[in-house]
Order: structure tokens, then sequence, then C-alpha cells
């Protein structure tokens, strides 16, 4: 296939100054965006509504996006594309430069790059006039830049550890149909995407499904998003979904034009040749292109794997903001069938909550109060978080409700276990511990957002342990 | 939608309901629920409710329809009398839409205590419907209306309204929703009971419309039966559930008019 004329490059927010063209573009953009009528698809409202929005009577295309499914990464990888052509116009339209791309936020690097971007921060900008970008809805510290996202819930590490896609605690998300919110998201859909989302929303735009599109800086946590799954897919082990059922989804969109657009999944996996565009950081292209799909793969979509349940507490769990700590009795009989390749995973189940408190929590395995914090890290399994949680039991639009569940592998920590004759017949304590902004030095008087959430308590129905060949 | 889109919901119910399951328990909950299929049409067949010259026991009194040796007996035994028929016809039409909640049953049970749990779990959404049964066999026998086309046709259109209301929409929402079971003992016991009784419920107020509908239905029961046990299970088994609402709704409507004009 032969590249595009045109390849629009995203860059690093960090690498920009605040008063870059491709910023004042954006803000610029989004002003225009938002100046449109409410029903024109490409205006600012109607944009954010196609993600999701409370606002009824739906609009062709509103509530479209996906969450908690394998369908995640395409559909927003969609979103952010034709969202992008849609900014670039109205940049264009401002006077702007024509190549002008999305940028990404890259808080997983830590450090300053981990606080919300200059250019988001402030009401008003140097002339007086309303900042388009500024958000008052985000959660204490944020605006301020008292506090940073903490390297466990901003690092993708995990997630780009996972060597499969399709499954609940690999990369991409576990097979679902198409729908605004699954129970199956994968690693980076946790962590760092609904993570992030919680600790720069709060409670307020970016924490809320239905209202996180509004805020400008959803796009550029998207495009990290979007950034990291290239990353990941530019590892030759690593492969994309190959059924036909996730290659020839479609999802509908809007152009540039205000006109129906749509594309499948498997029209966005490459994206510089199918979509122009890259990123600053684009790795090396796959050493070797994919062969065509095994024949069982299709099967596999309906066969049902060997899950066993080899432990599981015995009452539920409650979150308010503090750390917590629940011991699962692993049975003796259950759990005596470990053979070499077994996996096993740490559910939490029946996750229930009025809505997103704004507090994501670290879980960790096997957690031992006296051990030192060092050794206590390599027991941290992922991050929880409950971005979209109120969407689980009363979905919007033709959704079936469900509870929500997370789910992390832990596969080495109970071989360990077992090896120390500390597994079966024993008890595995999990330790919940509350996620919050990092304090920036310096912050002076401002203050971060206090995790707890004595007033949206998050019950925790079950953690359970099951083996699965 | 596509062609293929639209094939994929009956597709996937059919693929839900004949799946090679691993677990033995909801295997055997799906025999029993063709068997108790078979056995129904076997005792309709000689009820006499269809044929003048009918041969069942008064124990065999087809719900909702005073027949056979039953005629002029009184209401606690036609209630009483009915009730092997609406264990059957439950076992029949609703064990197809209990199999998501009975797996979920048997997943999360120890392997050894799998079939006490599925059966605990059977055993109450059971007896829920044949309460359901009870209630409406009282009901039924208090109106004094005898079933037909036209008292069918009614029923199904009202079914068919109810569909689009709010309180089905709870119903079925209800009917879906899961539950944590404790692993062993007695709290598990309790949360299985527990669970039997939100899912069991859920779905006698999702579809108790179109089970009186059934009832009002004369000669042609079994055909009956078997649309409403195929509109129950999509429902209850489709992804799209305002959408399957709505084709039911849809599909009710539609009988019931032929129905009336039938009867007028």
């Amino acid at each position: 296939m032969s590249a595009p004329a045109t390849v629009f490059v995203r860059r690093d927010i960090w690498s920009l100054q605040a008063d870059d063209v491709i910023v004042t573009a954006y803000a610029d953009a989004v002003s225009r965006m938002r100046g449109r009528a409410a029903n024109d698809p490409t205006s600012w409202s109607y944009q954010a509504a196609i993600h999701g929005t409370h606002a009824k009577p739906n609009r062709p295309g509103w509530n479209g996006c996906q969450h908690g499914t394998w369908f995640f990464l395409p559909w927003h990888r969609m979103f952010l594309y034709y969202f992008e052509k849609i900014v670039r116009a109205a940049v264009v339209e401002g006077g702007g430069p024509a190549d002008w791309a999305l940028p990404y936020w890259n808080y997983g690097l830590g450090g300053v790059r981990a606080e919300l971007p200059l250019a988001f921060r402030q009401p008003k900008l140097a002339d007086g006039g309303d900042n388009p970008l500024y958000i008052a809805e985000r959660a204490e510290g944020m605006n301020s830049g008292a506090g940073s996202i903490p390297a466990r819930a901003g690092s993708p590490a995990k997630a780009l550890a996972r060597p499969e896609f399709i499954g609940k605690a690999e990369f991409g998300g576990d097979r679902t149909a198409p729908a605004q919110f699954s129970k199956s998201g994968g690693e980076l859909e946790e962590t760092p995407h609904n993570v992030v989302h919680g600790l720069v929303g709060g409670r307020g735009l970016m924490g809320d499904i239905l209202r996180a599109a509004q805020d400008p800086i959803f796009w550029l946590h998207h495009a990290n998003i979007d950034r990291i799954w290239s990353d990941w897919i530019g590892v030759a082990s690593h492969q994309n979904p190959r059924e036909g059922s996730w290659q020839s989804q479609p999802f509908a969109f809007f152009d540039e034009h205000g006109q129906p657009a749509s594309l499948r999944c498997d029209q966005v996996l490459e994206t510089i040749a199918d979509l122009e565009y890259a990123y600053d950081t684009e790795p090396s292209p796959p050493t070797s292109p994919p062969g065509p799909p095994p024949a069982h793969l299709e099967v596999a979509t309906v066969s049902k794997p060997e899950r066993e349940m080899v432990g599981a507490t015995e009452h539920e769990v409650v979150l308010t903001g503090e750390q917590v700590t629940a011991s699962i009795p692993i049975d003796a009989q259950a759990a005596a069938r470990f053979g070499p390749n077994v996996n096993v995973y740490l559910n939490v189940e029946e996750i229930a909550g009025e809505s997103n408190p704004g507090t994501g929590y670290t879980v960790y395995a096997d957690f031992q109060p006296d051990r030192p914090v060092d050794a206590q890290s390599s027991r941290h399994v992922g991050n929880l978080s409950f971005f979209g949680i109120e969407r689980a039991r009363e979905p919007a639009g033709d959704q079936a409700p469900h509870a929500l569940q997370s789910s992390f592998e832990i596969t080495s920590i109970a071989r360990e276990l077992e090896a120390r004759g500390e597994w079966a017949g024993h008890e595995l304590r999990v330790m919940f511990e509350p996620l919050q902004l990092l304090a920036a030095s310096g912050a002076g008087e401002h203050s971060v957002a206090s995790p707890a959430h004595r007033d949206l308590p998050v019950r925790l129905g079950r953690i359970s342990v099951f083996y699965d060949a | 939608m596509g062609k293929a889109d639209r094939l994929a919901g009956p597709r996937r119910m059919a693929g839900f309901i004949f799946a090679p399951w691993w677990c033995g328990q909801v295997a055997l909950i799906q025999a029993t629920s063709v068997l108790a299929w078979l056995l129904y049409l076997y005792v309709w067949a000689r009820s006499g409710v269809h044929a003048p010259r009918g041969r069942a026991p008064i124990w065999w009194c087809m719900p909702g329809m005073s027949s056979g040796a039953s005629i002029g007996a009184s209401v606690p035994v036609k209630v009483v009398s009915s009730l092997p028929m609406w264990l059957l016809m439950a076992a029949a039409m609703m064990l197809p839409g209990a199999l998501p909640a009975a797996q979920h049953v048997a997943t999360n049970t120890f392997r050894r205590g799998r079939s006490r749990a599925v059966g605990a779990f059977i055993g109450t959404y059971l007896l829920i419907w044949i309460a359901f049964g009870v209630a409406a066999e009282m009901l039924i026998t208090a109106v004094g209306v005898a079933p037909g086309g036209a008292v069918f046709a009614v029923v199904l259109a009202a079914a068919a309204v109810y569909e689009l209301t709010t309180v089905k929409r709870w119903a079925l929402n209800r009917c879906h929703r899961s539950w944590p079971l404790p692993p062993s003992g007695l709290h598990s016991v309790i949360g299985v009971a527990r669970f039997a009784w939100i899912s069991a419920s859920g779905c006698v107020a999702s579809c108790w419309a179109s089970m009186l509908a059934m009832l009002a239905a004369a000669g042609t029961r079994p055909l009956v039966m078997v649309g409403v046990t195929v509109a129950m299970t999509y429902e209850r088994l489709t992804r799209r559930p305002r959408s399957g609402r709505q084709r039911v709704a849809v599909g009710y409507s539609g009988v019931a008019a032929l129905f009336l004009l039938a009867a007028v």
C-alpha cells in the first residue's frame, strides 16, 4: 500500500508552548464549534453527544460510544478521526494551519507532564476573553496545577505488557456485542483510561461518561489512549482481533461537512495508511505482516472456556475513600486443580454505586501489612475505577443492564504462594488503596481533591478468585 | 439494518439455548424444558379441552379452563387440580429464559456444590411461577370469563401495550439482574434463593400479561404457548431489549388483530 500524500502528525501537548499555534488554533476551533447550532453535527455539543449525553430525545449518532467492550479502541479511534477533521476545518476557517492535528496528553511520563497542560488551566485568556479550553468542573487541584496524575494511574505499562488483545484482563477487552457500556473492558480501558477520567474530572465532566467529551481535554486524553494502542500493536508479537465480527463491525459518525460517514474496524488499523495520521512517537511497524486468520478463530467466539471458582468473599465490601482489605478463603479442594496451563484471575464483581465518586483504587493481591513498601508494589495487580458505573444497571439506549466487573490476572502471585504452600486452604488478602492526585511541589495554598466519598459509597458485591484454563 | 444484523438476534438466541454447555446442570435444565413441552402436549392432546371426549383425570386440569372432570368443582379444587399443569407449563415456558441466570449460579459456585445450588435456584424460580399460576387461576375463576378468540385478542392487545410501558422495562431489567453469591454454607443457600426471587419476580412482573393472554386462548393454546415462549425468551436473551419489546408488541398487536377479525 502506498503512503498517503499528507500525514498529519499528532504531537505531545507538553512539547508545545501554551501559545503554540496548534494549541491556540484548537481553542479557536472549540469556540467556533460551540457557536454552531445544537442540531449541527459539527457543533461542539453534538460531537460531545455522539460520545454520550443526558439530553433527550436521542438524535442520530448520539450515545454511540463503546465502553467495556472490545470495540472500545476502534470506536474511539474513528470518533477522534472525524472529530479531528471537523476541528481542522474549523481551524482553517479561522485562518489556522491546514495541517493541524490533535495533540495528545502523555501523562504517563510523570513529572510536570502528568499535570494538566497549561493552556487548559486558566479561565481567561491573556486578552481577557474566556478560555475555551478551560472547564471549571474538574477535580480539585487539576486546574490549579496543584495535583498531577500519579504514575500508578497514568502509566500504561501494565496494559502494554498484556500479550493478547482479546480478554477481560487483556489489552483491548473481551468479545461483546456493540454497547455503550458493557462489562468486559480491557486493561488499557481500565488503566490509564478510566482512572484518568476519574482523576481529571472528579465528579465533574470528565468523570461522567455522558458529559466527558464536553471537556476539551477529553480529546487529548483519548489521543493518548489511541497512541498507546499504536505503541502496543507496534510490537511484532501483538495482533488486533482477526475475527470477522470485530473486523467488519461498522460505526457511524459525521464528517467535516456534517454528512453521515462510517468506518469499519478493519479500516482503522493502520493510522498512516488508512487514516493519514501519525504520532510524533510512532513506533516501528511490525516486522512481518499478519497472516490470514486461522480457521478456528470464529469457533472460539461461541465456545465457553472452562472457568472454575476457587474462592470468594462471603460479604460485600464497601469503598468510601479509605484503605480497605478483604480476605478471600481459597478452597483447598477447588484450588488443588492448579495445572500448569491454568491462569488465575482476581475478579471484583457486582460493583454498584449511584454514580462515579471520582476516586479510583489501586488493587493489591497477597497484601501483607508488615511487608516493605518496595516489595508491596510487586503485589499491585491493577486499578479499579468507576467511570460509567451509573450506566451499568440503567443503561442508556437499547442495551441490557448488567453489573460492573473488573478482572486482574494474578497467576504469578498464585504460583508463588503455591510454591510456599500458602495457596490452597489459605486466605488471599486483597487491599484497595484510594488513588488520588499527587500533590505537586510548590502547590502553595492549593489543595488536591480528597479521595473520600462517604456520600457516594461503592459496593463490591463479591471478590472472587477463578481458574481459567 | 442489514440482513446479517436482523438475523443476529434469533441466531444468538438459538445458539444460546442449544449451546454445548460445559455445565451438566444447565444441560439438565434444557432437557427438562424439552421434556416438559413433550409431556404438556401429550396431556393437552388427551385432556379433552379441544375434543369432546377427553380422558384426562381431574389432576390434569388445564389452567384457566373448566373442562373435563373439573367442571362443577369448587375453586380450591380447581386451583389444586391445575397445579401439575402449571408446573409443566412453567418448566416448558420459563426454563429457556432462565438459562443465563442458572449459568450465573453454576459458574459462581464451587464445583462440588453446583448441583445443589442450581437445583435450589430452579426450584425457587419455578415455585414463584407456580404461585403466580395459582393467583392467575383464582383471578380467572373469579372473573368468570370463558377463554376464546375475542377474549384472547383483547388480552393480547393489552399485553402488547404493556410491552411499551416503563413498568415492563423496569421488570425486564430486574429479570436481567445478577446477584453476588456467597460461595458456601448457609449464606450460599440464602444467596441463591434471594437471586431466584429477584430473577423470578422480575420475570413474573415482565411476563404476567403475556401469560394471561396465553390463558385466554382456547383451542389454539399450544400454538399460543409456543409463540409466547419464543417472545419471552427472545426478550430475555436479546442484547437489544428495547427493540425486542417493540418487536414483541408489534407481533402481539398483529396476532390480536387477526383474532379480533376472526371473532367479528
